[in-house]
């Protein structure tokens, strides 16, 4: 059988869980690449997740036609001399030679089969496959967006550093151990505490901008992830998009003039 | 027998071309003018919509010094008119529409209870966060919301129709921009006649609009 095990993934998720044979190389996939890389996949091969989906399907439902009309001791001996065979479809996105994205669909003729003898209905290639396909890919863009946020934010954080007097902003940030001496956040510094989450109040005045950034980006992750699935669930994200960015403006803008009422993390 | 004072109510209509057109916008400014045909499409679209609200408000034939102005959204905090202008910059034709108003001399009154609001802003932030991991749970998270909402919402709207109700001035006639998931017209019409002002646009579908 061939090696299905997951390298580690861009997202630092533990996707060992997942049948989807998928794996993107997190060491290489850096800087503008893989936004870029999406942009290009969402223009000229819009339908990429769903295609990989069907054609697996169709290839598990074409064999239980075939296998019917084989004889039984045909399909033993066929199962028998094909286990431990697998046939590999890789699907690779390569940068200079390395590579980014990779599908490898691993088949395994015997199991599929013994499945089709069975009639099993789905066998390995289920809708839950396709929502693990969809997931990862969401999750891969998502990833990019933290890494633009964090790089905006450790950019505005090191132009900081550099002034005379270091900001009691930043002594407070430092003191709460969330940004290194060089201006980096550290491992416990998650982009959702600083934006939006607990330490939001503190990041405000080094980062007021970026807060609809992360809006924005977000907003296309759900249209890719909706894109996938072809549902249309956008028109309430959208407006749950629009009216949280309406209220983190008016949140905002009274709580930085000091008059926040009570608990106002945005 | 008591007269009973006229209120207009404007339905916001959050519709899908306008929904991401705030933040549409915003990006607009980082990257520059757009070309692109279908955002050309919905601005015009937009403004065509705020263009008729507009046109039917004035046609009311109310002094403008004379309106009080309750917005969906703004809460009670003594610079409704800065929050004004700062989302009518991030255009918000809503915004650019009251601003408008007042520079006429119509009055904009802190509406919402921002404590309130502060608690939609985490169900939404929550809605949001889990649109990102996966459908499913963007479902869950869809009708959790839902649930919690239609609770906030009665809060809110309480809140906004004792706000009206106690802040409107003798002569005076409150102009209300709701956002149409609030229901606060059933709060309203015991102590007011509501005028409507409402402006389709020729889409090709009511769902367009309406997010239907």
């Amino acid at each position: 059988m061939s090696d299905r095990t997951q390298k580690p993934s861009l997202l630092s998720k533990d996707f060992s869980k997942l049948f989807s044979p998928i794996r993107i190389n997190a060491d290489i996939l850096e800087g503008d690449k893989s936004l870029a890389l999406y942009e290009f996949v969402s223009i000229f091969l819009p339908n990429v997740g769903p295609s990989i989906f069907n054609f697996l399907v169709d290839m598990e439902k074409h064999s239980q036609k075939l296998i019917a009309s084989i004889e039984p001791k045909k399909r033993e001996r066929l199962i028998k001399d094909l286990e431990g065979v697998t046939v590999e479809i890789h699907y690779l996105i390569k940068d200079k030679g390395k590579e980014l994205v990779a599908l490898p669909v691993n088949i395994c003729p015997a199991e599929v089969l013994r499945n089709a003898m069975l009639a099993k209905q789905g066998s390995r290639y289920t809708e839950k496959m396709q929502e693990e396909i969809s997931q990862i890919f969401v999750s891969f863009i998502a990833k990019e967006v933290q890494r633009r946020i964090k790089g905006m934010i450790e950019s505005a954080l090191k132009t900081l550093l550099t002034k005379p007097r270091m900001p009691a902003i930043l002594k407070k940030l430092m003191g709460l151990g969330l940004v290194d001496k060089e201006g980096h956040l550290t491992e416990g510094a998650t982009i959702e505490d600083l934006i939006s989450g607990k330490y939001a109040g503190l990041f405000k005045k080094v980062v007021p901008e970026e807060l609809i950034n992360e809006a924005l980006m977000l907003k296309e992750t759900i249209k890719a992830c909706y894109g996938w699935e072809g549902e249309d669930h956008l028109s309430s994200a959208n407006d749950a998009l629009a009216e949280k960015g309406i209220l983190e403006i008016v949140l905002g803008e009274i709580k930085e003039k000091g008059r926040a009422p009570k608990e106002a993390n945005v | 027998m008591t007269n009973i004072r006229s209120l207009i109510y404007v339905p916001v209509l959050h519709t899908q071309k306008e929904a991401g057109e705030i933040l549409l916008s915003l990006k607009r400014d980082e990257a520059g003018a757009s070309s692109d045909t279908s955002l050309v499409e919905q601005e015009k679209s937009v403004k065509e919509m705020w263009d008729g609200i507009h046109e039917k408000i004035q046609n009311t034939n109310i002094s403008c010094p004379t309106i009080r102005i309750y917005q969906d959204a703004m809460p009670v905090c003594g610079r409704e008119k800065e929050i004004a202008e700062k989302l009518a910059q991030k255009a918000s034709r809503n915004h650019q529409l009251i601003l408008e108003l007042v520079k006429n001399g119509a009055n904009i009154e802190g509406t919402e209870d921002p404590d309130l609001l502060i608690e939609e802003y985490g169900n939404l932030s929550q809605l949001i966060g889990k649109a990102a991991v996966s459908i499913q749970s963007y479902r869950d998270s869809l009708n959790e919301y839902k649930e919690k909402g239609a609770l906030l919402m009665k809060k809110r709207d309480a809140f906004i129709a004792e706000r009206i109700k106690s802040t409107l001035k003798e002569g005076e006639t409150p102009l209300v921009f709701m956002g149409v998931r609030h229901e606060l017209e059933k709060l309203l019409q015991s102590s007011f006649a509501i005028n409507y002002i409402i402006y389709r646009l020729p889409f090709k579908k009511v769902g367009d609009i309406y997010n239907v």
